[in-house]
C-alpha cells in the first residue's frame, strides 16, 4: 500500500479518493459484471450496441438539460418540448403510402424541412423560458413547468385533432426510421447510424463547453453568476441562449425519437426531463450548477441504460426494477456529495 | 397543499401566455387562444361557489350533454370523447371535459355541468368509488339521468341506488384479452410452424401495461388463462411492463430478442402502441421482414386496432389485434342519454340490451382484427 503511494508520487494520493473520483465509472463497471454473472449471454456485441443505441437520443437529450443544470438552471419542460415536436414532426413526417396522414394532401418532405420547422419553434419557445429566467427572474422550476404545461396543451390540441383523432400519427416515412435503425458496417462491426449521431453531438458539445468563450461563460455562471457579471460576462444573453440551444437539441433529439420509434403522440416524451435529469446528476452534474462534464453526463445515461436494458435482459421483476433503479440513483448521489462536500 | 399548488401552477401558467402573448411569433399563433379555452375550465377548480353564475344555456336550443373522461392521455378515452361528440351533433351540445386523472377536478367539471343544467351527465370515472358523490350531485339537480362509460361501476348496490344510471362499456372483465387469447388459440391451431422447437408448448412474451393501471393485470392473466384453458402449455419467457409505451416496449424488446432470438414463439402485447414498439425491434433483428412469409417470424398480437396497426396487420407483419369499438360506444351513449332525457325507453332504436346481472349496462362486445376483417376495424376511422 505504501509503495503504490510512494510509487504513484502523490502524499496527497489515497485509494479513497481515488475511488470517490472515479466511483461513477465503477458503479457502471459493476452493474455491467453484475449482470454478466448471472446472465453470461448479456456479454455480446449485439447487447453493447443495443444500449449505445439506446442511449444515443437520451445523451443528447441529457447534455441539453445539463447545460440549463450548469447555469443553476433546472428544465421540466424538456420532456413536452420533445412531445411538442415529435408530434408536429411526424406529421410532417408520415410516408404518402399511408392511409391515415395527419395531412392526406401534403406531399412527402425533405427531413431537412420537418427538422427546420421544429428546431425553429423550438428555439423560439426556448428563449421564452430563457426570458423568463434571466430577465423576469422567475425561479427556473416555475418557469419550465409553467412551459411544460403550455407545451402539454400545445401538443396535445395539435394531436388531437380530425381526421384521426388521438391515435398515435404513424406510418413514419422510412427515410427517417432508415437513420435511426439502420447501421453502417465499418471493418467488421455495424454501428447503427444514431450511434455515429449521438458521437458527433457528444464532441460538438464537448468543444463548446470546453473551447469556447461560451462554454467558460456557462462554467462562470454556473459557480457565481454575480462574479460573472462583474467580470463582464452577459449573463442575461448567455442564459437566454442556453435555454434556446437546449431546446434546439430537444427538437433534434425529437426527430431522432420519431424515427426511432416509428410514431408519435401526445404522450412522446414524458417523463423524459427526470430521466434526463437524474443522468445528469449520477454523472456529477452539481444541481447548484457549475460543476459537470461532458463525459460525466454521457456515463451517466450508460449507467441508466444498462440499469434499465440489463434488468429486463436478466429478467428482473418490474417492481423490483423500480427499486434497483431507485436505489442506485441514490447510491450514486449520496457518493458524489461526499465528494463535493470534502473538496469545499 | 394541492389547492396552493394549483394556484402558484395556474399563476406561473398565466404568466407564461402572457408573455407568450407579448413576444409571439407566427409559429405559436395557437397560444392565446389556448390560455382564454383553459382558464375558464381550471377556474372551477379554484372557485366552486362562483358556479352558478354561468347562466343555464340560454344560447342553444339543443340541450346540454355533460361528457367527461377521465384522462385524455388514455387513447380509448379520447377516442370515445370524439365519438361523444360526433355522436351529439345536432342532438345535444357537448364540450367534453379531461379529468385529468383527478377525482376532485372531475367532481368540479361535473358540477359546473349540471349548473349549466345538463340534461343528462356521462362520464368516465376517475375512481369507481367516487360512483355515490356523482349520483348524490345527480340526484340534487333535479334526478339528471347519468351514464357512466369505460370504467364499470362495479357496485351492484350502488348501481341499484339511482334509477336514473346507466352503463356503457365492453364486455367482461377481461379487457379484450379473452379474445386475444382465442386469436391465439386459432393461430396456433392454423400454423404448425408456430411450435419452432416442437416440444408441444407456446413459449411466450407477455408484455404488460403500466402495473398500476386497471386494465393491466386482467390482460395478462385472462390471456394466459384463455390459453391453458384450451388444452395448450405456456411457458412464459417474459413477463414484464411496457407502460402501455412504444419506445418503452421496444427497448425491453431489444433486449429478449438478443437473449431468445428464435425461440420466441409468441409476443403478446396489452396495447397496440407496445406492439408496434416491440415490432420495430424484432424487425431490426432480421424478423418479419417480408410480413408473414418470412423466413424468420415472431408472431406478435396487439389490442386497441390502431390505424398504423392495421397496416402491419395487412402486411402480415404481426398477426392482429383487437378492437375496442370506441364508435358504437359514442353512439350507444348519446342515443341513452336522448332517450331517457325526452322520456323514451333508454334503449329506443338501438340494437343492444342491458346486461341481466343488475349492471343496467349495455356491453358492447370487442372484436378480433386479424387481415381477413381489417375493413371493420377501419370504419371507425373513416366515418
Amino acid at each position: 500500500m505504501e509503495k503504490i503511494r510512494k510509487a504513484l508520487g502523490g502524499e496527497q494520493f489515497s485509494l479513497k479518493s481515488f475511488l470517490m473520483e472515479k466511483i461513477i465509472y465503477l458503479v457502471l463497471l459493476v452493474l455491467i459484471v453484475v449482470v454478466i454473472c448471472i446472465e453470461p449471454r448479456f456479454l455480446s456485441i449485439i447487447n453493447f450496441r443495443n444500449i449505445l443505441a439506446q442511449s444515443s437520443t437520451r445523451i443528447i437529450i441529457a447534455l441539453a438539460a445539463g447545460m440549463v443544470l450548469m447555469i443553476r438552471g433546472c428544465d421540466l419542460s424538456t420532456g413536452r418540448m420533445i412531445g411538442l415536436a415529435a408530434v408536429i414532426s411526424a406529421s410532417m413526417l408520415q410516408s404518402a403510402s399511408y392511409a391515415y396522414r395527419m395531412y392526406p394532401n401534403l406531399a412527402e418532405l425533405p427531413i431537412i424541412v420537418p427538422l427546420l420547422v421544429v428546431v425553429v419553434i423550438c428555439a423560439v419557445l426556448g428563449m421564452l423560458s430563457g426570458i423568463c429566467v434571466a430577465v423576469l427572474k422567475v425561479p427556473p422550476i416555475i418557469a419550465t413547468l409553467a412551459m411544460q404545461l403550455v407545451l402539454y396543451g400545445a401538443s396535445s390540441i395539435y394531436f388531437d385533432r380530425e381526421p384521426y383523432g388521438a391515435q398515435p400519427i404513424g406510418g413514419i416515412t422510412n427515410r427517417i426510421t432508415d437513420i435511426c435503425i439502420k447501421s453502417i458496417k465499418i471493418g467488421p462491426i455495424q454501428i447503427p447510424y444514431l450511434i455515429i449521431i449521438a458521437a458527433i453531438v457528444i464532441a460538438a458539445m464537448w468543444i463548446l463547453w470546453n473551447k469556447t468563450k461560451f462554454g467558460k461563460y456557462m462554467y462562470a455562471i454556473g459557480g457565481n453568476p454575480e462574479a460573472a457579471q462583474v467580470s463582464g460576462v452577459n449573463v442575461v444573453k448567455i442564459q437566454i441562449s442556453i435555454y434556446a440551444l437546449a431546446a434546439i437539441l430537444y427538437a433534434f433529439a425529437a426527430v431522432l425519437e420519431v424515427g426511432r420509434i416509428g410514431s408519435a403522440s401526445n404522450t412522446t416524451g414524458n417523463g423524459y426531463e427526470m430521466d434526463a435529469i437524474a443522468s445528469c446528476v449520477v454523472g456529477g452534474v452539481s444541481m447548484s450548477g457549475g460543476i459537470g462534464t461532458v463525459g460525466g453526463i454521457v456515463i451517466g445515461v450508460l449507467i441508466f441504460t444498462v440499469i434499465n436494458y440489463g434488468l429486463s435482459f436478466v429478467g428482473v421483476n418490474m417492481y423490483w426494477q423500480f427499486i434497483v433503479k431507485g436505489l442506485i440513483i441514490l447510491l450514486a448521489v449520496v457518493i458524489d456529495m461526499r465528494k463535493y462536500a470534502k473538496r469545499k | 397543499m394541492r389547492k396552493k399548488l394549483i394556484s402558484v401552477m395556474l399563476t406561473a401558467a398565466m404568466t407564461a401566455s402572457l408573455l407568450a402573448g407579448c413576444g409571439s411569433e407566427p409559429a405559436q399563433e395557437s397560444q392565446p387562444q389556448e390560455t382564454t379555452e383553459a382558464a375558464p375550465e381550471q377556474a372551477p377548480a379554484q372557485e366552486e361557489a362562483a358556479q352558478p353564475e354561468e347562466a343555464p344555456a340560454d344560447n342553444g336550443e339543443l340541450p346540454i350533454l355533460g361528457a367527461g373522461i377521465y384522462s385524455s392521455t388514455d387513447n380509448f378515452n379520447s377516442y370515445i370523447a370524439k365519438a361523444i361528440t360526433g355522436a351529439s351533433d345536432g342532438v345535444f351540445q357537448v364540450n367534453v371535459d379531461d379529468g385529468q386523472m383527478d377525482q376532485a377536478t372531475q367532481l368540479n367539471q361535473i358540477d359546473t355541468a349540471l349548473a349549466k343544467g345538463a340534461a343528462a351527465i356521462c362520464v368516465s370515472v376517475v375512481d369507481i368509488t367516487a360512483a355515490p358523490a356523482i349520483i348524490q350531485k345527480c340526484q340534487d339537480a333535479g334526478n339528471v339521468p347519468i351514464i357512466f362509460f369505460n370504467k364499470e361501476i362495479t357496485d351492484k348496490e350502488v348501481v341499484g341506488s339511482y334509477d336514473n344510471l346507466y352503463q356503457v362499456t365492453s364486455t367482461g372483465g377481461d379487457y379484450g384479452a379473452a379474445i386475444q387469447g382465442q386469436m391465439i388459440i386459432d393461430y396456433w391451431e392454423a400454423h404448425p410452424e408456430m411450435d419452432k422447437n416442437g416440444d408441444g408448448k407456446l413459449q411466450m412474451i407477455n408484455v404488460m401495461g403500466d402495473p398500476g393501471h386497471t386494465a393491466s393485470q386482467p390482460r395478462a392473466d385472462y390471456v394466459e388463462s384463455t390459453i391453458t384453458d384450451a388444452g395448450i402449455e405456456i411457458e412464459v419467457l417474459e413477463r414484464d411492463t411496457g407502460m402501455w409505451d412504444t419506445a418503452k416496449a421496444k427497448e425491453k424488446m431489444d433486449a429478449w430478442v438478443s437473449k431468445y432470438g428464435d425461440e420466441i414463439e409468441i409476443v403478446v402485447c396489452a396495447n397496440d402502441a407496445m406492439a408496434l414498439g416491440v415490432l420495430q425491434s424484432v424487425e431490426a433483428a432480421g424478423f418479419n421482414l417480408e410480413g408473414a412469409d418470412s423466413e424468420q417470424y415472431i408472431p406478435i398480437i396487439g389490442i386497441d386496432a390502431l390505424p398504423e396497426m392495421l397496416e402491419k396487420i395487412e402486411s402480415g407483419e404481426v398477426i392482429g389485434s383487437v378492437l375496442q369499438d370506441a364508435s358504437t360506444q359514442g353512439k350507444v351513449i348519446v342515443a341513452i342519454a336522448h332517450n331517457v332525457s325526452q322520456g323514451k325507453d333508454p334503449l329506443d332504436g338501438l340494437d343492444f340490451e342491458f346486461d341481466t346481472d343488475g349492471s343496467k349496462a349495455v356491453r358492447v362486445p370487442y372484436a378480433a382484427i386479424t387481415a381477413e376483417n381489417v375493413d371493420v376495424a377501419a370504419a371507425n376511422y373513416t366515418e
